[in-house]
């Protein structure tokens, strides 16, 4: 059964299957596309059951040719830096379609761009054939443009094409190292596992070129200083169930794609650039973090904690070690999960108050103390109160940074990142939950069924996560150590 | 091997209906609207009974015509796109309400005439044929341009179109001349044969292909000789516009194909290097110039500007693998084009403005119209899993294995701006509140023709090898076995006597 063509191709079925339905018929539109998305995520768990853990192979491959004339594979694959990718990309987005509910223009469209920025996400992290994954990979932006474009705040159409053309500008750097690799492999290929084989040839030269181009893609997504400027833009103006997939997958695509490929084809690269990335994290953890402390609009504020957030994950994958990458994965599941969380949380307080402006609020601990619990676990869970999950990936990322000797000055200026990030976190919660509770906010409803229903289940894996996160390293290990021994390899 | 006579096929066939064509409109007297569907009708069939007679492609390129002519992958590809984009064409028309009340037999007989020249530029082996050609194709544009007489506009635009074709083709005779002069023949296998000859007089056989780009740069539209493009698109009716946008320039580049990339030593005298610069700039002025419009019909004009660079990156590539690039983004193109202009020209004369205004909330007055055209704007720009994705991927491809680096890199950097444009049109049709609640209502010819751009757009990016796979075929006998036909050639030329070949081809042109 080819379960991985199932799960990347259920949502794009719902997309059509909503087509059918009357746009007056909102129930109908919101139910099915729920159920296509609980459907893949059904299907995603169903894979993490059958996953073998002690393999670092790809598994569940398929492999048809699509382009004979160019060699082009249908190839896909699961390995242990992937599963955890696909999980959340259809956890989250099962939550993100409740989250979604209460949009009533245009609901057709919404959901169905909403599944097909689904199927191309699940394709970005199960494609092994370096064509199929652009394919995917320039996919992606396309529904975030229309999703912001259309159901965004007050500068939606300056943010959409603002973010359409930097990730353009990105992945057309990708697109050139991915013709390079493909002239420079016998028989030319696309075919990744193919290239790995081949990589122990590539010259130093082509591999710092290349991993630039690879990195350049790759860095806007994620997105590193200086190619962060749409993010905060775009984040904010998005509607709340997109900042949520923004945040909490599309950022990830960038690393994932940086560990799959940047780090296995080209180690000459890495190991020369280590701490040139390095420098860049750093810059990205107290840059964001200052920018964050700088905001009073409270979505802004969480979207420049998602620059620094990124930055423990570029400077855990710059450490090259088994530590700070397993550090990285985790945090990227993590930073997920709790943006994720926080733009949904972001979204109901915006919901009902119309503004985000943090000196608009206080004391809402008094009238919605469910809200402030769940806010408060997430923004703790996100500035690294250990038993939560963020502590775990953050502590593992400089951990695995200080254990290299050349990192290890960086690693302690980052932790002043950190000091910040607690302190914004902090001030957040003082000036909205504690405090007096200014008149109009009187009769400020609790959270909904709905509401929690989409949030819940995130504050649940933030405990789970921070409690006992081995079951999610379980099926990474073997993986993450191959990928590290591909990134150290000595090439005579 | 193929008898010669049914070389001739298509030209006879197209010829004999756009005479058909003539006759009936000279003839018969019946209300317009009933000659408009005549025309509209046997043009149609006759499209299709020609498409009918056009020949295989032989295993190598076939001489015909005492030389003049020939017959490969090259005439057969263009014929196709000629027919196909004459065929769309008529489509279009039937929509345009700029023609209600006029008596349209004529003007399809004019458009099958152009196409009659278009397969002959694809055929050409010869300069003199090539310039007989290009006159064919011009002189009825000039006409179609300026169709609708009573518009000034298109008056204007019918008369900036003859001048500089009439220019153009004086560039042309010049340079032909010079080469005439240098080499004793005409004929494009002069060029090739006599490689040393251009090499000795090296200054001026320079002058002399300089000059003959200068005139293709003019029909093709090339930055820097592209400046009346726009105004012509804008006066032009739209279904001429949208013609005007793809088969003459693709024969244009064929007949260049031929003569700089099959022919003339791709190393000698520079040349490639200045199609390279050509190729460069026009995708980039091309591009520029349109991120400034607000005019969607000037828009597309300057889209098709930029677009016809991308060819020329796979007449630079050569080869092959260029070759195959060439027609893969010809037909690309062709469908993704027909399909923008169907939407386009179907709004702007249902809200009276060409403005990108009138795009504002397509999306939820139109929403299936509005998704279509997305799809055709995205193509356009490159965006996978879309045909023009893979097109511009084979092309850069070509290029970059061809090691022109810098001009797949440029035209990588190119797909941005031009994203950048293609998406004013999106931004339009979803982000802006409608002016107009009604929806747009398509007539059947459009919708016929939306459904197969569409369709086309959309298999060709998703299964690129139903296209991918025998157009290679077809380039592989053109690009690999051209030597072969060189030496038939030689024996053609030397020879007074008739050669084996031509003895052949007696008995049927009896």
């Amino acid at each position: 059964m080819n379960v991985l063509s199932l799960i990347i191709f259920l949502p794009l079925a719902g997309a059509l299957a909503l087509l059918a339905i009357p746009r007056e018929n909102v129930k109908a539109l919101r139910l099915l596309a729920l159920l296509s998305a609980i459907a893949t995520f059904a299907a995603s768990v169903w894979l993490w059951v059958q996953f073998n853990n002690v393999s670092s192979d790809f598994q569940f491959v398929e492999k048809y040719p699509w382009v004979e004339a160019f060699g082009i594979q249908y190839f896909l694959g699961v390995d242990g830096l992937s599963l955890p990718m696909v999980l959340l990309t259809t956890f989250l987005t099962v939550l993100a379609m409740i989250g979604s509910f209460h949009i009533t223009d245009r609901v057709k469209e919404y959901f169905f761009l909403l599944l097909v920025l689904e199927m191309a996400m699940l394709g970005v992290f199960l494609a092994l054939d370096l064509f199929l994954f652009y394919v995917f990979w320039e996919m992606t932006p396309i529904p975030i443009y229309f999703l912001v474009g259309m159901w965004g705040g007050p500068q939606k159409n300056f943010a959409a094409i603002k973010f359409f053309l930097v990730t353009l500008f990105g992945s057309l750097f990708m697109l050139a190292a991915i013709l390079g690799l493909y002239f420079h492999t016998t028989p030319n290929t696309f075919d990744y596992t193919e290239i790995l084989r081949q990589s122990g040839a590539f010259a130093r030269m082509f591999q710092l070129v290349a991993f630039g181009c690879f990195f350049i893609g790759f860095a806007v997504k994620i997105p590193v200083f200086p190619f962060h400027t749409w993010l905060p833009l775009a984040h904010v103006e998005a509607p709340t169930a997109v900042s949520t997939i923004l945040a909490g997958i599309l950022l990830k695509i960038g690393a994932y794609g940086l560990l799959r490929f940047s780090f296995t084809l080209f180690p000459v690269a890495v190991q020369e650039l280590a701490v040139t990335m390095a420098v860049l994290a750093v810059i990205n953890i107290v840059y964001g973090a200052f920018c964050s402390l700088a905001q009073t609009d409270i979505k802004r504020m969480i979207a420049y904690s998602s620059i620094n957030h990124m930055g423990y994950v570029l400077l855990g994958l710059s450490a090259l070690n088994i530590v700070g990458f397993h550090g990285a994965v985790l945090q990227m599941v993590n930073h997920g999960i709790i943006t994720g969380c926080l733009f949904l949380l972001v979204g109901v307080l915006y919901d009902r108050a119309h503004t985000r402006d943090i000196n608009a609020f206080g004391g809402l601990a008094n009238v919605a103390p469910v809200y402030t619990g769940m806010m408060m676990v997430a923004c703790f869970a996100s500035l690294g109160m250990p038993l939560l999950s963020g502590f775990v990936g953050e502590f593992l990322c400089f951990l695995g940074a200080f254990q290299d000797p050349r990192l290890r000055v960086m690693t302690g200026i980052s932790l002043l990142g950190l000091l910040l990030t607690a302190a914004f976190f902090v001030v957040l919660i003082r000036r909205v939950f504690w405090g007096s509770l200014p008149e109009k906010w009187k009769n400020f409803r609790d959270m909904d069924a709905r509401e929690m229903m989409a949030t819940i289940p995130l504050v649940l894996a933030m405990i789970v996560l921070g409690i006992y996160p081995s079951f999610l390293l379980a099926p990474m290990n073997e993986t993450l150590t191959a990928i590290l021994g591909l990134a150290k390899r000595v090439i005579p | 091997m193929i008898p010669s006579l049914s070389f001739y096929g298509p030209v006879i066939g197209l010829s004999v209906l756009s005479l058909a064509l003539f006759a009936l409109d000279a003839l018969v007297r019946r209300p317009a609207q009933e000659m408009r569907s005549f025309g509209f009708w046997i043009g149609l069939v006759g499209l299709a009974l020609t498409a009918t007679l056009i020949p295989g492609v032989p295993s190598e390129p076939q001489l015909f015509g005492r030389g003049m002519l020939v017959w490969d992958s090259l005439s057969y590809v263009v014929t196709w796109i000629g027919l196909l984009a004459a065929a769309s064409i008529f489509l279009l028309s039937a929509g345009y309400r700029g023609y209600d009340n006029l008596r349209l037999a004529a003007y399809h007989g004019l458009v099958v005439l152009c196409t009659v020249g278009i397969v002959f530029v694809a055929m050409a082996q010869d300069f003199l044929m090539a310039l007989v050609a290009i006159e064919l194709v011009s002189l009825p544009l000039v006409v179609l341009c300026a169709y609708v007489r009573k518009d000034p506009a298109a008056k204007q635009a019918g008369m900036k179109f003859f001048l500089i074709s009439a220019f153009s083709s004086a560039m042309l005779i010049y340079g032909l001349s010079i080469l005439y002069g240098i080499l004793g023949s005409t004929s494009f296998q002069a060029v090739k044969d006599g490689a040393a000859v251009l090499e000795a007089n090296r200054t001026l056989s320079i002058t002399a292909f300089l000059l003959v780009l200068v005139s293709f740069g003019f029909k093709i539209a090339l930055v820097p000789f592209h400046v009346w493009v726009s105004d012509v698109f804008d006066g032009a009716p739209t279904p001429i516009a949208a013609f005007l946008s793809v088969a003459p320039k693709v024969a244009g580049a064929a007949v260049a194909f031929r003569v700089f990339s099959l022919m003339l030593d791709p190393g000698s005298l520079g040349m490639l290097m200045v199609l390279a610069v050509l190729a460069a700039v026009t995708m980039t002025v091309g591009n520029l110039l349109g991120l400034q419009q607000t005019n969607v019909i000037r828009l597309l004009a300057y889209s098709s500007v930029a677009h016809m660079g991308y060819l020329l990156i796979g007449l630079v590539a050569g080869g092959g693998y260029g070759l195959t690039g060439f027609y893969f983004y010809a037909a690309a193109y062709l469908f993704m084009n027909a399909g923008a202009f169907v939407v386009v020209m179907s709004l702007t004369q249902a809200m009276g403005s060409r403005d990108l205004s009138a795009f504002d909330g397509l999306g939820k007055r139109s929403p299936l119209l509005a998704g279509l055209l997305t799809l055709f704007l995205m193509s356009l720009a490159g965006i996978p899993p879309l045909a023009g994705f893979v097109a511009k991927f084979y092309v850069l491809s070509a290029a970059y294995k061809a090691g022109w680096l810098w001009l797949a890199a440029i035209g990588v950097l190119n797909t941005l701006i031009a994203a950048a444009y293609y998406f004013k049109i999106l931004k339009a049709m979803y982000f802006n509140a409608p002016v107009q609640e009604d929806s747009l209502v398509l007539d059947k010819p459009l919708r016929v023709l939306l459904l197969v751009a569409s369709a086309a757009t959309l298999v060709v990016g998703l299964a690129p090898q139903t296209l991918l796979g025998p157009l290679q075929r077809l380039a592989g006998s053109t690009s690999v076995l051209e030597k072969g036909a060189v030496m038939d050639c030689c024996k053609v030329e030397s020879a007074p006597t008739p050669t084996p070949e031509e003895k052949d081809h007696a008995p049927h042109e009896q």
